[in-house]
């Protein structure tokens, strides 16, 4: 796949979505396009807007031989190619075993296509000539970037016939057709002009990937999992947010241009697709946190995985640990046990005297826990959970820690967050840690042989050091009988040390009631004066 | 009291060029006439009829003129005394704190008084308090009253006498006060006429002579040994005359006065934008947008109280003079860009040769180094900053300038101070590491004392070193206190300096240090351990830790401590651990002063094996930092340190 000039660009390393260090893409028609292209094109009630579609396509600059167009039939009826312009390599496929919707039908394609870049794109769009070169210049480049094009919405085949349309494709006069200041730009594009074309937009850039014209490499559609063909609507902002945790950057072409015939149905029913979308992404993008607005409830997708491995930690330093992670400020966690589960036998056993007592004390403890899960050894990573906090046992973070470092990270546009908790006498010092998957993942994507992660995560994104007690973590034994001050209390088992500090569990009973909605109030304050400001 | 101030007062002021109308309000109960103290005239001794007395003094000394000062001032208090009539009392108005030390070198024009008046308009937030310090002289033993008291943004100090005492021993008492034992500068000078009283600053033993007139002789000793003529009015020029032989030219730009324009009080993050300096009227004017933030007189000179207003500036812009100005205001611009240099307020200059020149090459170099994006980096503007410091007080600052004079009028100047470098070690690894970090040391006269400590020089690679190195050997059982003890009492230094084994220090550490102890007169300096390398992370953390100020802590491998103040302190105490910080608090029970200079010099490693004398926990230096770096990175002024960075994983 990778000529002999693109391995040293194909370890360029992005910053967030800061794509400028790639350069200025080379100008259309003054470089040599090397990887070929799979148009895939979904269609649903499209005959009267499809041949138009295929007939600019047949008019690209990019070179013929390096394109094919598969044409997912999606229809009711099976598809008549129209008697139109073609391009030259033209595929119908459809979706198999009776799967309908956008989404099965651009995994279909996918799986039909044989380019190394899928390029996805409506069937009612009319393409400039240089629609697809102008994306595939940025695939050259570097093997993670998902390109969006630039389209415009003009008014439907009900007010333009369609013989004039054809006439000016075929014309070579696409851009004569609709002036662009006439011409209703996408919602997209406001965020474009925000963010300097996204290279300031950081880890949100992925929620303006929309399918009506956008390319990405096979392979990188592949590792991210390709389509969620369970999903009806809303199936490309959930890609989107999957790309991003594979390590994508999202790049906007403006030289992509395309002109879509009529309103699209974001425009004409935008209550209604939303009403119907947010209950499906609440559950598949947890980066979304206004669609998780729950104090307790849990979703399909975590926002952070929480690891503890065991070692050789006492079953109560585990569960100090996993019991503050879940009663923590952030219900959607999911919190992996890592041990030797494996050695467990059912064999017959001392039942007080087993040397492996603590490891069957943990799994005992958290059989009717659906938020915690046990794993032999630490995972690769936790695509597509956006968060990875590896926690060690013994050590009990606030209820409000992990959300905190969160959002440090997310303000700070950090890869990685290391806390630094204790230094043991032979100089290891403990810490907990939290990863980011997209900044983990990209790392991954550039490392070559010998490269440190963490060393390409700061690169790209940052990495810092902090001290543990300054975000709220306290060793076990302390958290039992002490309130850290910031931010926010921990949580401890009362009744697990009921003898040892029974008159400390009556004080921290007697507190609590007047505590609580103080800090409710406080929070609501805050949300408040924060609404106030928004605005302005 | 009052009954002295209503028989006469006599007015004189210093500073206040570009704002008379301040005068009028300053000080209660006297409304003027005001005298600029610069204009008062010199005596001049061959038209004093008590030149006759002098002589007889002179054959027959009595006792108590003789612990009165030389017989030239005792003349100048006569005419003055004439001059004016019976002084009732003296009224002294500076504007600065800067101000009354150029009081000092012209304290005998100053007549007796039973009281004596001091208004200071304006001081710095960072200033001490003008407490006199009485010296052994006469004017004390009169005393009946006196009153310390804060007027507004600055003092008034009042003091009456049973007799009359002069008035100028009692500025140079209040000047000690506030500023501390600076070291005299040395040759003694003479200086014609009081316009040139700026270039001795705070120094009672000068001796002024008329325009023209010769320089009064001491008791059985010249006047002085260099003499400084004014050139004219409004731009003196310095002449030198070697004991009276022929003048010799010198620079153009006085001298800056290192006491009061100096980087205490420097701003880490200022708040503020870039400032621009312009000409305005026949002075400068510093403005920040619309406003005008410091004026500045003719000649250009800079009070500490202007640096005051400018610590919260990222920087100045100089623009480079038109094509109209001449040679003399370039001078005076140099004074300026000279004087904001040695404040470490960075300096954004366009290129003008005829300034350059008269800043001399390497302040011309380092300004040129200034630029505006670089400014906008906090760090990298306290880098810029702590370059020109340097070169201007090394280039201007009075000591360095006399030194020079005196130099070149072929004069002996004492040899440079020795910085006795202390260096004890438990590890016989890192002795190499260790003495080359003091072997890159420029800019300073040191020797090296290394102590062992639990090992013989056998076992240690001792390297080959251009410093004079002694070594002595302790065994383990000793305090390390006691070691160093040990090591001080070999040294020949007037300065100790304690350094550690495991940290890197950038080549002009001690220099700096010894700069500091010049401008802030501390007996003890030393830098904070703001940059700190975590061994067992892996990275670089620069903490948030206030610096160019008086501080009771600073780091401990970075203490320079006079002889005098360790010996006053009773040196380490025999303890194994904590011992930099008991010598800090004896240093400052004693009375010593401690000042904190910059930490861009100094890296502090903090390592993850046990075995050092004091250990941190290492989330601890986590909890507050500004700056975090991944691995070892060290600043510009350490001059990379690269290839210190292999020794790392020892």
């Amino acid at each position: 796949m990778a000529g002999g000039g693109e391995n040293v660009t194909r370890a360029a390393r992005i910053p967030l979505n800061d794509y400028g260090v790639l350069g200025e893409p080379p100008a259309p028609g003054e470089w040599t396009p090397a990887l070929a292209v799979s148009v895939v094109i979904p269609a649903y009630r499209a005959e009267r807007t499809l041949p138009l579609t295929l007939a600019g396509l047949a008019r690209q600059t990019y070179p013929a031989h390096l394109m094919e167009v598969v044409v997912v039939d999606d229809g009711e009826r099976p598809l008549e190619l129209p008697p139109g312009p073609l391009p030259e390599r033209l595929r119908v496929v459809r979706p198999r075993g009776g799967a309908w919707g956008r989404a099965s039908a651009c995994a279909a394609g996918a799986e039909a296509a044989e380019g190394e870049v899928i390029l996805y794109l409506d069937a009612d769009l009319v393409v400039f000539p240089e629609h697809v070169e102008a994306q595939m210049r940025w695939h050259h480049l570097a093997d993670y970037l998902v390109v969006l094009g630039h389209l415009r919405f003009v008014p439907g085949l009900d007010e333009v016939p369609a013989s004039e349309v054809l006439a000016a494709v075929e014309a070579g006069a696409v851009h004569k057709l609709f002036a662009e200041e006439d011409a209703t730009p996408q919602w997209t594009e406001r965020r474009w002009d925000q963010t300097d074309d996204l290279r300031t937009a950081g880890f949100s850039a992925f929620s303006v990937m929309v399918g009506a014209t956008v390319s990405l490499p096979a392979r990188l559609l592949r590792a991210a999992g390709g389509l969620d063909a369970s999903l009806v609507l809303g199936e490309d902002t959930e890609l989107g947010y999957r790309l991003a945790q594979a390590g994508a950057v999202f790049v906007p072409d403006r030289r992509s241009r395309c002109w879509h015939l009529g309103r699209s149905t974001v425009m004409r029913r935008e209550t209604d697709v939303k009403r119907h979308n947010w209950p499906h992404l609440a559950e598949r993008v947890p980066s979304f946190r206004w669609l998780r607005r729950h104090p307790h409830r849990t979703y399909l997708v975590p926002y952070v995985e929480v690891v503890v491995e065991v070692g050789d930690a006492s079953f109560e330093e585990v569960r100090a640990t996993v019991d503050a992670v879940l009663a923590g400020r952030l219900p959607d966690v999911r919190v992996t046990v890592v041990g030797p589960w494996g050695r467990l036998g059912g064999g017959r056993r001392d039942p007080l005297g087993d040397p492996s007592l603590d490891l069957r004390l943990v799994l005992a403890c958290y059989q009717g826990e659906p938020r915690v899960r046990f794993r032999e050894a630490v995972p690769d990573d936790c695509f597509p959970v956006p968060f990875r906090f590896h926690c060690p046992p013994g050590w009990v973070p606030s209820r409000g820690t992990i959300g905190s470092v969160i959002k440090h990270a997310d303000r700070q546009r950090l890869g990685l967050v290391s806390l630094a908790l204790d230094e043991r006498k032979d100089g290891r010092v403990v810490r907990a840690r939290l990863e980011r998957t997209a900044a983990m993942n990209r790392a991954r994507r550039c490392a070559g042989p010998g490269d440190d992660l963490d060393d390409l995560v700061h690169e790209m994104y940052g990495t810092v050091w902090d001290a543990g007690d300054k975000w709220g973590f306290l060793p076990a034994a302390l958290a039992a009988t002490t309130a850290p001050p910031v931010p926010g209390r921990a949580w401890t088992d009362a009744s697990g040390e009921a003898g040892a500090s029974g008159e400390a569990g009556a004080g921290r009973g007697s507190r609590r009631p007047g505590a609580r909605p103080l800090r409710r109030t406080a929070r609501l304050l805050r949300r408040r004066l924060r609404a106030l400001v928004r605005p302005a | 009291m009052t009954r002295t101030a209503t028989r006469s007062a006599w007015g004189t002021w210093i500073g206040f060029e570009t704002c008379t109308t301040l005068l009028g309000r300053l000080v209660e109960g006297f409304a003027g006439p005001w005298t600029p103290l610069e204009d008062v005239p010199v005596p001049a001794l061959a038209t004093v009829p008590a030149g006759d007395a002098d002589a007889s003094r002179d054959d027959a000394p009595d006792a108590t003129r003789d612990r009165a000062r030389d017989t030239a001032r005792d003349a100048e208090r006569d005419t003055a005394r004439d001059t004016a009539g019976a002084t009732g009392c003296v009224v002294l108005a500076a504007r600065s704190p800067a101000d009354l030390r150029r009081a000092v070198p012209l304290r005998s024009l100053l007549p007796e008084a039973t009281r004596v008046r001091i208004a200071v308009a304006d001081v710095p937030p960072w200033a001490a308090q003008p407490l006199p310090v009485a010296a052994p002289g006469a004017c004390w033993r009169h005393l009946t009253e006196m009153r310390v008291a804060r007027r507004g943004r600055g003092w008034h100090l009042d003091a009456a006498f049973t007799e009359p005492v002069p008035a100028g021993d009692v500025v140079a008492h209040v000047a000690r006060g506030l500023f501390g034992g600076c070291e005299a500068t040395t040759p003694v000078a003479g200086l014609e006429g009081g316009g040139t009283a700026g270039w001795r600053p705070g120094d009672p033993n000068v001796t002024l002579s008329p325009p023209g007139g010769p320089v009064p002789d001491r008791r059985d000793a010249p006047g002085c040994d260099l003499l400084l003529r004014a050139g004219d009015r409004t731009a003196p020029r310095a002449h030198l005359v070697l004991g009276g032989s022929s003048p010799a030219a010198g620079d153009d730009v006085p001298p800056l006065d290192e006491a009061v324009v100096n980087p205490i009080g420097f701003r880490q993050h200022p708040s503020q934008g870039m400032a621009a300096l312009a000409a305005h009227r026949d002075g400068f004017v510093v403005t920040l947008g619309g406003d005008r933030l410091v004026r500045l007189p003719a000649c250009g000179r800079v009070t500490d109280v202007d640096v005051a207003r400018l610590r919260d500036v990222r920087g100045i812009a100089v623009p480079a003079l038109g094509p109209q100005a001449e040679q003399g205001r370039a001078s005076e611009v140099a004074r300026v860009v000279a004087a904001f240099s040695a404040a470490g307020i960075p300096v954004l200059a366009a290129p003008d040769a005829a300034r350059d020149r008269a800043l001399g090459p390497a302040l011309a170099a380092a300004l040129a180094a200034v630029t505006g994006e670089a400014l906008t980096s906090d760090l990298r503007r306290e880098e810029l900053s702590v370059r020109l410091r340097r070169a201007a007080l090394r280039e201007h600052g009075a000591a360095a300038r006399w030194r020079r004079l005196a130099l070149a009028a072929g004069l002996p100047v004492p040899p440079q101070p020795r910085v006795s470098i202390l260096l004890c070690t438990r590890r016989p690894e890192m002795v190499p590491f260790a003495v080359e970090q003091m072997e890159r040391q420029r800019g300073v006269t040191a020797e090296l004392i290394v102590g062992l400590h639990g090992f013989t020089a056998r076992e240690a690679a001792m390297p080959r070193t251009r410093l004079p190195a002694t070594v002595i050997e302790a065994p383990a059982a000793t305090p390390f206190g006691e070691v160093l003890n040990r090591m001080a009492a070999i040294a020949s230094g007037s300065y100790l300096a304690k350094v550690d084994d495991d940290d890197w220090y950038g080549p002009d550490h001690l220099a700096d240090l010894l700069l500091a102890r010049r401008y802030s007169g501390a007996d003890l300096v030393g830098s904070a351990a703001e940059f700190v390398y975590l061994e067992p992370l892996d990275v670089t953390i620069r903490r948030c830790i206030g610096t160019e100020r008086f501080a009771p802590l600073v780091a401990g491998g970075t203490m320079l401590v006079t002889r005098a103040a360790f010996e006053a302190a009773g040196g380490f105490r025999p303890l194994a651990r904590t011992v930099d910080g008991q010598l800090l608090q004896a240093v400052e029970a004693v009375g010593g002063r401690i000042y904190r200079t910059h930490g861009l010099g100094y890296v502090l490693r903090r390592r993850s094996a046990y075995g050092h004398t004091w250990r941190q926990p290492v989330q601890s230096f986590l909890a507050s930092f500004q700056e975090q770096w991944r691995g070892l990175v060290f600043n510009e002024l350490m001059e990379d340190g690269a290839p210190w960075r292999a020794e790392v994983r020892t």
